[in-house]
């Protein structure tokens, strides 16, 4: 698979504040990516500087092949972004809003937004400023999707959707990946959107990539594992995330199982169990 | 606590502080005694002037917050601060001014300033009648000529009920409420350093909005929907102009209705005043109206509208390098020339009216509207470039400048002086044109930070 996206060596700093630290990753295409990360962990300013909406101060960024700060039209035609704040002219009317937007563009699909706009029920009538946080996410979904692109960046896009918009949004997204082959990454705190539509997971923690793999290896990236031994037996535990010890019980949190030591303990008459931790709690503890 | 919210803002107290520092030192500093005295007069009414101002806009925002009906001893602790603050403010003029009756004149004088910057805070509809006062055909001279002993003696002799007056408004202050959507549009055209935490009046609901304003609006707004919705193609400034429109822009008949109003200010005032003096304070306060207007309410918009900018600058229309810093600051530029073009022309006609028109006036006004431009553009080009948020410090540096100028100006009207022969006017107006050059380059690569 080609590659979408490449940055290196990226970094950014607001004032004193480190965001972004040397950060190099790479995206290919038909990558869903799902952008997990604290808040103030740099996500937005992430996808921001990718689309050089932000000004970084190290590091390259190529966005089909060239850099982002000299895009061509043809590939910026190719983009489509939502932001996470609400920005547009408040007293616009949603086609107005779209009539607006589509004249940055060379190419445009009446045709998916008027779709779009009948099956999440916008009214095209209604101003920019009479819409909930709800409706308008859905505009600013729309609006991303009518150049028909083939980068999507999407911050945070379904924080503001009741739960039946986000499992529709979601059911596009999933469409769009698998029809069109796009790529798609999206920051977001609901995990379970994560596992619904991703392929791939990365993790942003002070600054960097902490974790970027394909969602089934992120699922088994972190385990717990219980052991009840004798008392005062010392376990020497590998890939070690964290510990607790309860008398003969002990509950730890590995990042790696290792199949011949838990062999080990087994010939040691020490008991254990490996427990899946869900998506959240994976996140957690790789960002503790 | 509430003291420190009522005065914070390190611009304000600077302010303040220095005026007061200023009338100490004239006592030091000046032998005449009579001009130490006038000193001391003229910066504490001054400072207490902008220390009751910036309170008088907290307050409003202080008795109308969510929280003031759950926070126990809030209006308490309200009303001692406020106390505190009016018996701190009038301590200068007890320790300044050494002659007993004008001191307890002045006093007098300050607290009725601070009930009525606060009453104007609360109803803006009084402003009205303050810009009645002032345009009274009156001489202030002969009023201070006949009138003064009287006044002074009326202002000390009445302070005990004044301050009585402000102690009981101040226990009452809890029964003060003001629409929000004043308040909001006195804060989006005057505050300093309190807009931060509030509802712009562009985030206000626009069907919320008196009709009047939703019809003046969108008599303003439907020109740019035509324009949108017609085959025509739109050029990126006149698509920059759309992204930049708000509630609170300047009417794009605004300009011609200025030169009307202008205009017939002066045929009224030369047929039933024709001795009428006060040609230069009309065309200040239109002037000023105009620019503090015509470049905060732009300037305000764009700053709120920053990230949707940025957002579009990195759209395929403008793929060209620098293309959407040149298309912005172009369309920056139009606006200036729109805006100074107009405040021109209607001083123009007020003063060929009253035929008080020469070269010299031309001439004064073509370079204090240059040293405006560069000003205003390098002002809001440094904030929009700046990555934290400098918008208050650059609304204060707007009205700054506008009214030490709007007071050169005055003196040059009122004197005939040809303003380019004084050195350091030309050397600020050559600084000013420089340093906007030079922010503008630098920002030909990018506009916003």
């Amino acid at each position: 698979m080609s590659q979408v996206i490449s940055i290196n060596n990226l970094s950014k700093a607001y004032k004193k504040q480190q965001v972004l630290n040397n950060l190099s990753w790479e995206i290919r295409a038909g990558d869903v990516i799902g952008l997990l990360g604290k808040n103030g962990a740099g996500k937005s300013t992430l996808l921001k500087s990718i689309l050089n909406i932000e000004v970084v101060e190290q590091g390259t960024i190529e966005i089909f092949g060239e850099n982002n700060q000299q895009l061509s039209c043809t590939n910026k035609n190719k983009i489509g972004y939502v932001p996470q704040e609400n920005d547009e002219i408040p007293w616009l009317s949603i086609n107005d809003l779209v009539t607006l937007r589509k004249r940055f563009y060379d190419q445009w699909s009446d045709e998916k937004v008027a779709g779009l706009m009948q099956r999440w029920d916008i009214d095209g009538s209604k101003q920019v400023s009479e819409l909930s946080p709800g409706q308008m996410q859905k505009v600013l979904i729309m609006l991303a999707l009518g150049p028909l692109p083939q980068l999507l960046i999407l911050d945070e896009p379904a924080a503001a959707l009741d739960p039946i918009a986000r499992r529709e949004f979601l059911k596009e997204l999933v469409e769009l990946a698998c029809e069109e082959e796009i790529s798609i990454i999206f920051s977001t705190h609901i995990t379970s959107d994560i596992e619904r539509v991703a392929n791939k997971v990365a993790v942003l923690d002070k600054g960097k990539i902490c974790y970027f793999d394909e969602l089934d290896n992120f699922k088994e990236s972190v385990v717990n594992l219980s052991f009840t031994h004798t008392k005062g037996q010392a376990l020497a535990i590998p890939h070690l995330l964290r510990s607790e010890c309860q008398g003969n019980q002990t509950h730890c949190v590995v990042s790696a199982v290792d199949q011949s030591w838990l062999d080990q303990l087994a010939s040691q008459d020490v008991s254990y169990h490996i427990n899946q931790l869900g998506l959240e709690d994976i996140f957690m503890e790789l960002t503790r | 606590m509430i003291l420190k919210i009522l005065t914070h803002g390190w611009l304000d107290r600077f302010f303040v502080l220095l005026f007061w520092l200023g009338g100490f030192s004239g006592q030091f500093w000046l032998d005449d005694p009579q001009k130490a005295f006038l000193m001391s007069v003229i910066t504490i009414i001054t400072a207490n002037f902008i220390l009751y101002f910036r309170v008088s806009m907290r307050l409003v925002l202080l008795t109308n917050a969510d929280f003031r009906s759950v926070l126990p001893n809030y209006y308490r602790l309200l009303k001692r601060s406020l106390v505190t603050l009016l018996v701190v403010s009038l301590l200068p003029a007890l320790t300044l001014i050494s002659q007993p009756m004008v001191m307890l004149s002045v006093m007098s004088l300050l607290l009725i300033l601070a009930v009525l910057l606060v009453a104007l805070t609360y109803q803006p509809k009084l402003y009205f009648l303050v810009i009645a006062l002032l345009l009274m055909p009156v001489s202030i001279e002969e009023i201070a000529i006949q009138w003064g002993d009287l006044l002074i003696n009326v202002g000390s002799f009445s302070l005990p009920l004044i301050a009585l007056l402000s102690y009981v408004l101040i226990q009452h202050i809890e029964r003060f409420k003001s629409n929000r959507k004043y308040i909001e549009r006195m804060l989006l055209v005057s505050s300093g350093s309190s807009s931060m935490d509030l509802v712009s009046i562009e985030e206000t609901n626009y069907n919320a909005q008196p009709a009047w304003r939703r019809w003046l609006s969108n008599s303003h707004f439907d020109y740019y929907r035509s324009m949108l919705r017609s085959d025509k193609a739109m050029n990126k400034l006149q698509l920059i102009e759309v992204a930049c429109q708000g509630l609170s822009s300047l009417h794009r008949y605004s300009y011609f209705v200025a030169i009307a109003v202008a205009l017939i200010i002066a045929l009224v005032s030369k047929a039933l005043f024709p001795s009428f003096e006060q040609i230069s304070l009309i065309m200040a306060l239109l002037s000023i109206a105009l620019i503090v207007l015509g470049n905060i309410a732009p300037f305000q918009i764009i700053s709120k509208r920053r990230a949707q900018l940025k957002q579009l600058a990195s759209l395929p229309l403008f793929a060209k390098e620098k293309s959407f810093s040149t298309s912005f600051i172009s369309y920056l530029f139009k606006q200036q020339l729109k805006l100074y073009g107009t405040v021109i022309l209607a001083n123009l006609l007020l003063m060929g009216v009253q035929q008080q028109i020469s070269s010299v006036v031309i001439i004064n006004m073509l370079l204090v509207c240059v040293f405006f431009m560069a000003t205003s553009m390098l002002i809001m080009l440094s904030a929009w470039r700046s990555q934290t948020n400098h918008d208050n410090s650059a609304i204060a540096g707007f009205l700054g400048i506008f009214v030490v100028m709007s007071i050169t100006v005055m003196i040059g009207v009122e004197n005939n002086l040809a303003l380019w022969t004084s050195q350091l006017f030309l050397t600020a107006v050559f600084v000013a044109v420089g340093l906007a050059i030079a922010k503008i380059s630098q920002c030909r690569n990018r506009v916003f930070a």
